[in-house]
């Protein structure tokens, strides 16, 4: 097989790639969505959807494409495979939601800004919620932050997938600062202890909630 | 103007005044006109924003109540096929883990659903073409799971304030026999929930083997 294009990912056929162009938190512009648009319509690109990870999938590229198409996009790439911080993920909160008792939007996009493309053992997602009705899906997310009356609530070791695992409680009542630090902080232990290719949901299993917390918050 | 309950949550107010769409995405997918058509009016009404959600949907957001109707006629057709959530992953025909086919799984889904959108729940539904579950299967209401021998059918998941993995209905169902346990599930679900109750509250308390029964069984006693 020869080097995978850059930001590409082989599909099924072993000849056509997919792409994910980053779009933080959701979020996009007209001229973002006119780019893909006029992409997919010059390459001749059959499939775009949107995923859970609230990006776009542009699938089918054939591999002399790939580079040109990141070219006339000018986006930067959305981490899909790889040892890294992949995604924050966040619901309207505040900004939008009448539900909304903290800022996910803007905390989402301070996280994503600092966080993607870090790395990590594992590939690791972030969900954030503005209220407890936890839109983003923040309990079965590898660090979930969840916004509440009294402040943020950390929680670690979520995972939606082959092996679900609903996170623990890692800290609760947190300003925006207090928060963030705790999710670096884990985000760091984390990083130093785990092994290899093992996401945060089977290292908190294994450590503990008890340790995690005791490592975490003692420092 | 339409309310969230007559086109299925494709349009509702905010908290500001202002409301919210969201433009037809059949499974999640799209094509460059239609993501053109919804750049253009963005643009040409001055919105503030898109939003690609956890759901698998665009949101268009900040809408003044008065420009519904046009903006509405210039997207196009809003989502409103389906009345129930789902996502799903690229499954067999792209992705090179897929087992089984998850696109034509939810439009078989939703073709069947579109027929009971008078029921009285709101399910969430998470296709999966592998047992990696990108599909978000095992935090879903309903979830399916494609493996070699066909799918395995989830209930009672849920990943928002009462999160917990879904339980296993069914394995090894062929397509047919998916969409006539689901509707059995369905139906029974509905027949015995209360108002507002989630499938993971569901299960917990009247217990996975009822709905097992029920799924399996034309006739439940």
């Amino acid at each position: 097989m020869s080097a995978t294009p850059k930001g590409a990912i082989l599909q099924r056929d072993k000849k056509t790639y997919a792409i994910v162009p980053r779009t933080p938190v959701g979020l996009v512009t007209p001229d973002s969505l006119e780019a893909i648009a006029r992409a997919a319509r010059k390459y001749d690109v059959p499939i775009m959807k949107i995923t859970s990870g609230q990006r776009i999938a542009m699938v089918g590229l054939e591999e002399e494409n790939v580079d040109k198409v990141w070219e006339d996009l000018k986006m930067e790439i959305g981490p899909a495979v790889g040892l890294c911080v992949h995604y924050v993920q966040a619901c309207p909160g505040t900004e939008v939601c009448s539900l909304g008792q903290r800022d996910s939007l803007g905390f989402g996009l301070e996280l994503e800004d600092h966080f993607v493309g870090y790395e990590m053992p594992a590939k690791l997602k972030i969900g954030i919620s503005g209220c407890p009705m936890c839109c983003a899906e923040s309990y079965v997310r590898d660090v979930g932050l969840i916004g509440k009356k009294k402040g943020w609530t950390v929680v670690v070791g979520g995972n939606a997938s082959g092996r679900p695992r609903i996170g623990d409680v890692l800290a609760e009542d947190l300003s925006r600062g207090e928060a963030r630090e705790v999710v670096t902080r884990f985000i760091d232990f984390y990083r130093d202890n785990s092994g290899k290719r093992q996401r945060a949901a089977r290292f908190v299993e294994k450590v503990g909630i008890d340790e995690v917390v005791k490592q975490v918050l003692r420092r | 103007m339409k309310t969230v309950h007559d086109t299925f949550g494709a349009a509702s107010c905010r908290a500001d005044g202002l409301c919210v769409l969201r433009p037809a995405m059949p499974q999640g997918f799209m094509d460059a006109e239609s993501l053109m058509r919804v750049a253009e009016v963005v643009r040409k009404y001055d919105l503030p924003g898109v939003r690609a959600t956890g759901a698998q949907r665009l949101e268009i957001h900040g809408i003044p109540p008065e420009l519904v109707d046009t903006v509405t006629e210039a997207v196009g057709s809003l989502d409103g096929k389906c009345p129930f959530m789902m996502t799903l992953c690229l499954g067999k025909g792209q992705c090179s883990r897929g087992l089984q086919d998850t696109r034509s799984m939810a439009a078989a889904l939703e073709n069947m659903l579109e027929a009971m959108a008078d029921i009285a729940v709101r399910p969430k539904f998470g296709v999966s073409g592998c047992p990696r579950g990108c599909g978000q299967s095992w935090v879903r209401d309903i979830g399916l799971i494609g493996d070699a021998k066909g799918w395995t059918l989830l209930f009672g998941g849920a990943a928002g304030r009462k999160a917990r993995p879904g339980e296993i209905i069914a394995k090894h169902l062929c397509d047919g026999d998916v969409l006539k346990y689901v509707k059995r599930t369905l139906d029974f679900f509905a027949g015995n929930a209360k108002k507002g109750e989630r499938a993971a509250g569901f299960a917990e308390r009247i217990g996975m083997e009822a709905v097992r029964q029920a799924a399996q069984n034309p006739e439940p006693e």
